[in-house]
């Protein structure tokens, strides 16, 4: 596997703010990347800057192994041969699918065009739409368009800028699937990028979480997900809440009793004896059960389908823990007084008390 | 239960007797062409072949051809370049190039003769320094085009402007992506994109040109407005009139037509939502000194130089002893019809729109398309219409500001229908819905929701009923009752016996006066459709 997109310590401001600092990422050819992170964090402004449409101000950006981006040097975008779908797909509202995928083959001759377009439908499965107009497609068509448009001049890299942010929750889990077989098929390498866990997960073979203009954690989906390297990154791939505990002799102490624990990134020694910790507590770590003198309280129940998420309280302190419950037959309801068991065995992730 | 449908079927009694008064104006002047045509004999058809008039028409489409192209030529590149490159100063450059707009069409001509003609400044100047004694004589067809194509290429450049402003940088960016240049995209992208605001703008122009009273006038080019009002003036035979405006009628229903054919609508929609990130200007380099030569030599031709102008014959009007006093009736004049013609204009125009927009009946197709008279017909010949029925019907309105209110609103109410319907189609019916059904009736919903909620829209309609009418001169020369004159009319008459001095205090007055809705308008950030 050869590395096609190396990011080396790019930042990159607008005015005085600071949007990429200090970034590095890295792209194996057919691999597909999912960067995760919250709105404004730079996920949009980073896929600019591959793309050269953004000028960076520190860094270096390689493609395959060619320098395309550093300050004062940027290769325009039509000479990097990088794709790159929009969230609003951008198709040419003034040509039909055949045309606006047939656009970026300019290079082509006309029999070999006709052909790729054909490939691309093809795969997309719009045999049947060329001659239809952008705005005479559904939105899942409309994202299948814009996706064979990228794919026909087979790019080196390409980028989707939240993809399924435009689509109904029934058409995106069926772009999910679809999207992820398309890109599979056609083997270019792609980095996605998406506030949304779940599409994150589904899509990708590596997943970068980004915060604050930087790549905090990277790795396999689900190893960020066993071991989140931090609150915020813990926050983001988990529907979790935290709680505060200490560090006595070895055993964490909390408000919900002792217990065993482990730390991602940091050496155990680094966990000082006595010092406070933040502990990640997952939906599925306590069960719920029914105790008319519990120290806790149940504020709401999220009915799910599969599943339900409880909101408790705690009666003493206040603060506020989730869990999911699936008992069919349960004996408390909301207001009553409930008490939390430590439902697995594997120690729990604490995070130093900055 | 049928809260809120039995307010829906049918507008309310108040609504719909204003829109039956509406296009009882708005048919006058069609009724009278057809009564005047339908009087037309053989004998009346031979004079109209014979006394030149298709050499007329074909001057006047000539006129109209030049003036279009010139404009888009002028307009297209200097909004392009306003928008996307990075000039010093972008809102600076885009307000001088707007405010040719307020300089009249007969103002700028006078202007320019006074300066470029025969004995004019130049000329003079030329005497002093090399001993030229003749110049070039600029009447004719091309100070027509100079004069038009200097003073109206601002309403293109303002609608390009905003359209170019509006273009989703994605489809740009995406072609860019997709391998192509940067002239590439803007020829395969952008101006696909622009084109109906390209035909839009141009028909405007073209259709301004078609009517123009003014600029053809002072400039003896010979057009059908022109013939036209020579016609009404020597009165041989009044069928021979509405012959010439049933060729200017064809000449404009064509354009329109030809317009919607090349406009297909449905192709241009913006597709999707989602921000697209802030349009990056392209840093010119070198190449920014020769554009802002040419930015500057278009507001030096279409601004400076008329305006410097105005202020040298003001001085030596003054400075020869001019008297200023009577202005004061002028301006007065001209505020009084202007704000009458505004309100009136603001107040049906927005009944139009609601009945237009809110009640969907099968007749609303054909009662926008009679409301856009104004549109088609030029002031004379709508002036001429309403003289008719003036005379024969209502005798008593004959000669009295009245009349010319009816003409002018006529003449406005295009523009203000246009944009009273844009912002009423903003307006989201559910909070109209809403508002129906806690208001006892539809007028306190009028009142208290969908006026408070088209208030930016209304003043802006307002501003250019106001800019329109401060500058409208043939249908105030033709109904203006005995002795009533404007502004516009006393520039006019001063300037067509060549009183340069004397036009100059009340062209310098209407300028300023015009500025006030112009500040409005570019003040606002959503503009309406024409501007």
């Amino acid at each position: 596997m050869n590395l096609v997109l190396n990011c080396n310590n790019l930042s990159k401001n607008f005015d005085k703010y600071k949007v990429i600092s200090n970034l590095d990422l890295q792209l194996f050819s057919g691999q597909i990347l999912s960067i995760l992170g919250s709105s404004g964090c730079g996920k949009t402004t980073l896929l600019r800057l591959i793309s050269g449409l953004e000028e960076l101000d520190r860094g270096e950006i390689f493609l395959n192994g060619k320098l395309v981006s550093q300050n004062g040097f940027n290769v325009p975008p039509n000479k990097r041969n990088i794709g790159m779908v929009f969230q609003n797909y951008s198709l040419f509202p003034h040509m039909d699918v055949y045309n606006n995928i047939a656009f970026g083959l300019s290079n082509f001759d006309k029999k070999d065009r006709d052909s790729r377009v054909k490939e691309v439908l093809e795969i997309t499965r719009l045999e049947k739409f060329e001659n239809r107009y952008p705005q005479e497609l559904s939105g899942g068509q409309q994202q299948r368009v814009a996706l064979a448009r990228t794919l026909a001049p087979k790019p080196t890299i390409m980028l989707l800028d939240e993809p399924f942010s435009n689509l109904d929750a029934f058409t995106r889990s069926a772009m999910l699937t679809d999207i992820q077989k398309i890109i599979r098929d056609s083997k270019v390498s792609t980095i996605l990028v998406t506030h949304d866990r779940e599409e994150a997960f589904a899509t990708s073979d590596y997943l970068a979480i980004m915060v604050d203009g930087k790549i905090v954690q990277f790795d396999k989906p689900n190893k960020v997900v066993q071991s989140p390297i931090n609150k915020e990154v813990a926050s983001l791939v988990l529907n979790c809440s935290f709680l505060s505990g200490s560090i006595k002799n070895g055993v964490l102490n909390t408000s919900l009793g002792n217990f065993s624990f482990k730390t991602v990134g940091l050496k155990n020694s680094q966990i000082i004896d006595g010092k406070d910790v933040n502990v990640l507590i997952r939906p599925e770590d306590f069960s719920v059960t029914y105790d008319p003198n519990g120290n806790f309280k149940v504020l709401s129940i999220e009915f799910r389908g599969m599943y339900s998420i409880v909101h408790v309280q705690s009666v003493n302190h206040g603060f506020l823990l989730k869990f999911i419950h699936n008992d069919k037959d349960q004996l408390w309801s909301i207001g009553s007084n409930v008490n939390l068991i430590k439902a697995t065995t594997s120690p729990l992730i604490v995070y130093s008390v900055n | 239960m049928n809260i809120g449908i039995s307010f829906k079927k049918l507008p309310p009694i108040y609504i719909t007797l204003t829109v039956v008064f509406i296009i009882f104006i708005m048919v006058l002047p069609f009724l009278y062409l057809f009564l005047r045509v339908s009087e037309a004999n053989l004998q009346v058809l031979n004079v109209f072949f014979t006394m030149n008039y298709v050499y007329i028409i074909l001057r006047s489409v000539l006129l109209m051809i030049l003036v279009s192209l010139i404009t888009l030529f002028i307009a297209l590149p200097l909004a392009w370049i306003n928008v996307r490159a990075a000039l010093p100063m972008p809102n600076v450059w885009a307000v001088l190039l707007s405010l040719p707009l307020v300089i009249p069409t007969y103002v700028g001509a006078f202007l320019y003769s006074s300066i470029l003609g025969p004995r004019g400044i130049l000329q003079e100047l030329l005497e002093s320094i090399f001993g030229i004694k003749e110049i070039p004589d600029i009447h004719g067809l091309f100070g027509a085009t100079l004069v038009l194509s200097l003073l109206s290429f601002p309403y293109l450049f303002l609608i390009l402007k905003s359209s170019i402003t509006n273009l989703d940088s994605t489809l740009i960016e995406s072609s860019r992506l997709l391998g192509h240049s940067k002239i590439k995209t803007f020829f395969k992208i952008s101006l696909p994109q622009l084109r109906p605001s390209i035909i839009a703008g141009t028909l405007f122009v073209s259709l301004y040109t078609l009517s123009d009273f003014g600029a053809v006038s002072l400039m003896r080019y010979n057009t059908l407005t022109w013939a036209i009002y020579q016609q009404y003036q020597s009165i041989i035979d009044r069928s021979i009139i509405s012959l010439i405006s049933l060729a200017l009628v064809l000449i404009a229903v064509l354009i329109i037509f030809i317009e919607s054919k090349f406009r297909n609508k449905s192709k241009y929609y913006k597709i999707g939502t989602g921000t697209s990130p802030r349009n990056k200007k392209t840093d010119l380099g070198v190449w920014s000194i020769p554009v802002l030569f040419i930015f500057g030599l278009i507001v030096f031709l279409s601004l400076i130089l008329p305006l410097s102008g105005l202020f040298f014959w003001l001085i030596r009007g003054v400075s020869a002893g001019e008297p200023l006093v009577f202005i004061w009736e002028l301006i007065y004049n001209s505020l009084f019809l202007s704000i009458a013609t505004s309100l009136a204009t603001v107040f049906l125009s927005m009944c139009m729109a609601i009945f237009l927009v809110r009640y969907n009946l099968i007749i609303n197709k054909y009662l926008e398309i009679i409301s856009l008279v104004g549109y088609v017909l030029p002031g004379v010949v709508i002036a001429i219409s309403l003289v008719y029925f003036g005379i024969n019907f209502v005798g008593f309105i004959y000669q009295t500001k009245l009349l010319l209110i009816i003409a002018c609103i006529i003449l406005a109410f295009p523009v203000a229908l246009g944009n009273s319907k844009a912002v009423l189609l903003q307006i989201n019916p559910e909070i109209e819905d809403s508002a129906k059904i806690l208001s006892k009736n539809f007028l306190s919903v009028i009142i208290y929701v969908l006026i408070p909620m088209m208030k930016s829209g209304l003043i802006m309609s307002f501003a250019l009923v106001f800019l329109l009418t401060m500058k409208e001169l043939p249908a105030t020369l033709i109904l203006g009752p005995l002795g009533f004159q404007t502004l516009a009319t006393s520039i006019w008459s001063s300037a067509s016996e060549a009183y340069f001095a004397r036009a100059a205090a009340p062209a310098l007055s209407i300028i300023f006066l015009s500025l006030l809705p112009l500040i409005l308008l570019m003040k606002s950030e959503d503009r309406p459709g024409i501007l």
